[in-house]
């Protein structure tokens, strides 16, 4: 998992507790690893070019993916709904996992 | 480099496999399948969890069709294929389809007729069969919102065998078809991929695979075959056709039904283990109304797709069902493999009328569920309102739009279609790839279209057909 991604799946991860946070973004990462290569590469050009505006502008990760959200542009929004969804699928099924 | 002889290869173990594999290897035929992912106990993981996205979904369910809008798909990976993962619907080919397919396709052999022969023997053979005693309340919530506007519902068999207390198991290819053809003398290699087919002028003599071996590293392996069928799915299938050199109407008119959802709200709790059985077929076959996979996990994601979440939404989770309208598409895509990559590029063009479609199928949709007693409806689109009352379902119309709709799908097809009309066909009338004498396809690429509900009942009566037929010829 690239650098931005990491901040955008730690900022959208809702639970404080660390041993889920980990397993969240383990299963993103392994995701994202799994997708085909085309849309990965895809994904992982967005990654670059939002963190370096991040980085340029100082803005905070999490900021800029609550501005993707409201986006425009279909790609912007397509990418915080792909990391979004990774979050919160994981979030919600490990919160079950954990009361079973 | 290890190498196998095999006189029958199949390569895929899903419905089309596994019904090519059990026919092939009962008439006393040597046969080797060959399955890109695991073999995972079916009753080692609880359906539609996350363990199951990562354990038997390629690419742990995150595939997108590119196209305005894209579409999000799901295919199996693991032996059985998307058997192991679907809800089980059951539903024969229709008539009407069948007979209009046969025409504009020049099938042979391929009246109603000639394909109930076989669905029958299937359905007494893999218990296909109604729910014993009342529904669950996700599925006659969908027959009461029917009645309610006086629309026509059915509950839809599926292929799941009931104990004497009433508990059912689905009837995958893993429990069924699969070890009936090992019975029969059948190998199933597990975790092999199949990177091409080998040959030339007009036969195939095999395939180069790789093969994981436990410890995750991998080996070469070449299969050496007389007869070879590819089953890997209307987008496996096209893909590895192509990395093998056959181009030749491989890979275009792709089909699919783009499927649009709402989470639906209700004042008491509602059942979450299974997928509703209820279908409204008052649109059928253009559109279909039925219900989706509802675990907390599904209800988040579907109440995300509105691009405003509310987390108190949530609260209440036990109260709230993911239900869809899936439509017949006028568009197609196109299923390309891309040089050095192992997944294909996979392309869909929606027409201007299936978004006018899908739009009316929400609207649909949102009627039938308030009828059922819903009290608040979200859609997955982005922006819409959600809805309280039939007076704000209007709303619905204009904004279901390219740009804000968030679509999926479970059903892909056609992309390998199957008839005597040549200039529109991939394949013959029974699966065998033009120009080549001993290489068939057998799955859902075959279908000249997409049949407008779940398709497993088509696949495997086909399969089942142009299995009879290649023992009947070779």
């Amino acid at each position: 998992m690239l650098w931005f991604e990491r901040h955008v799946v730690a900022s959208l991860t809702e639970t404080s507790d660390v041993e889920q946070r980990s397993a969240i973004e383990s299963f993103v990462d392994s995701t994202l690893q799994a997708m085909p290569e085309h849309l990965r590469a895809g994904v992982a050009a967005e990654s670059f070019a939002l963190g370096a505006w991040a980085k340029v502008r100082r803005a905070d990760p999490a900021a800029v993916v609550a501005s993707l959200r409201r986006s425009p542009v279909g790609l912007l929004r397509q990418y915080e709904r792909l990391l979004g969804s990774l979050v919160l699928f994981a979030e919600h099924e490990l919160a079950v996992d954990r009361t079973t | 480099m290890r190498s196998i002889d095999t006189e029958v290869l199949v390569i895929g173990s899903g419905a089309g496999g596994a019904s090519t594999a059990a026919s092939v290897s009962a008439a006393g035929r040597r046969v080797l399948v060959v399955e890109e992912g695991p073999w995972v106990d079916p009753d080692a993981i609880e359906p539609f969890s996350l363990e199951e996205m990562v354990a038997k979904y390629r690419h742990h369910g995150s595939s997108a069709a590119l196209g305005n809008p894209p579409i999000a798909y799901a295919e199996g990976r693991c032996v059985g294929g998307s058997t192991e993962v679907n809800s089980g619907l059951w539903h024969r080919l229709p008539a009407d389809l069948a007979d209009e397919w046969r025409r504009t396709y020049q099938i042979d052999s391929f009246t109603p007729e000639d394909l109930d022969v076989h669905a029958e023997r299937i359905e007494v053979d893999q218990s296909v069969s109604r729910v014993p005693g009342a529904p669950p309340r996700s599925s006659a919530l969908l027959e009461r919102g029917a009645d309610e506007l006086g629309w026509r519902s059915v509950e839809f068999p599926r292929v799941f065998r009931y104990d004497a207390a009433g508990r059912g198991t689905k009837q995958t290819m893993a429990r069924t078809l699969i070890p009936r053809a090992v019975e029969a003398g059948a190998t199933v290699m597990a975790d092999c991929r199949v990177v091409k087919l080998i040959g030339g002028r007009g036969r195939v003599t095999g395939a180069r695979c790789q093969a994981r071996r436990p410890d995750g590293t991998s080996e070469d392996v070449i299969v050496r075959a007389e007869q070879v069928f590819v089953c890997g799915g209307a987008i496996q299938s096209p893909a590895l056709l192509q990395r093998s050199g056959i181009r030749r109407q491989i890979g275009r008119g792709l089909k699919l039904h783009p499927t649009i959802k709402i989470a639906a709200r209700f004042p008491e709790p509602v059942d979450h283990d299974g997928v509703p059985m209820h279908r409204i077929t008052e649109f059928a076959p253009n559109l279909t109304i039925g219900g989706s996979a509802s675990r907390r996990s599904h209800i988040a994601l579907a109440l995300a797709d509105s691009g405003a979440p509310d987390p108190a939404a949530l609260a209440d989770w036990e109260n709230v069902s993911v239900y869809y309208a899936a439509i017949r598409s006028e568009g197609s895509g196109r299923v390309i493999a891309l040089p050095g990559t192992s997944a294909p590029l996979v392309t869909y063009r929606l027409t201007e009328a299936d978004v006018s479609r899908l739009a009316r199928g929400l609207v649909h949709l949102g009627e039938a569920l308030l009828a059922a007693g819903a009290t608040e409806l979200v859609p997955s689109v982005i922006g819409a309102r959600t809805v309280r009352r039939a007076d704000e379902l209007v709303s619905w119309w204009d904004a279901v739009s390219r740009t804000q709709a968030n679509l999926m799908t479970v059903h892909l097809t056609s992309s390998i279609r199957m008839g005597e009309a040549r200039a529109r066909t991939g394949a013959d009338s029974f699966g065998r790839v033009w120009g080549y004498e001993n290489l068939r396809v057998n799955d859902a690429s075959l279908l000249p279209d997409a049949p407008g509900v779940n398709p497993q009942a088509a696949i495997m009566t086909i399969a089942a057909r142009n299995a009879e037929q290649f023992l009947a010829s070779t």
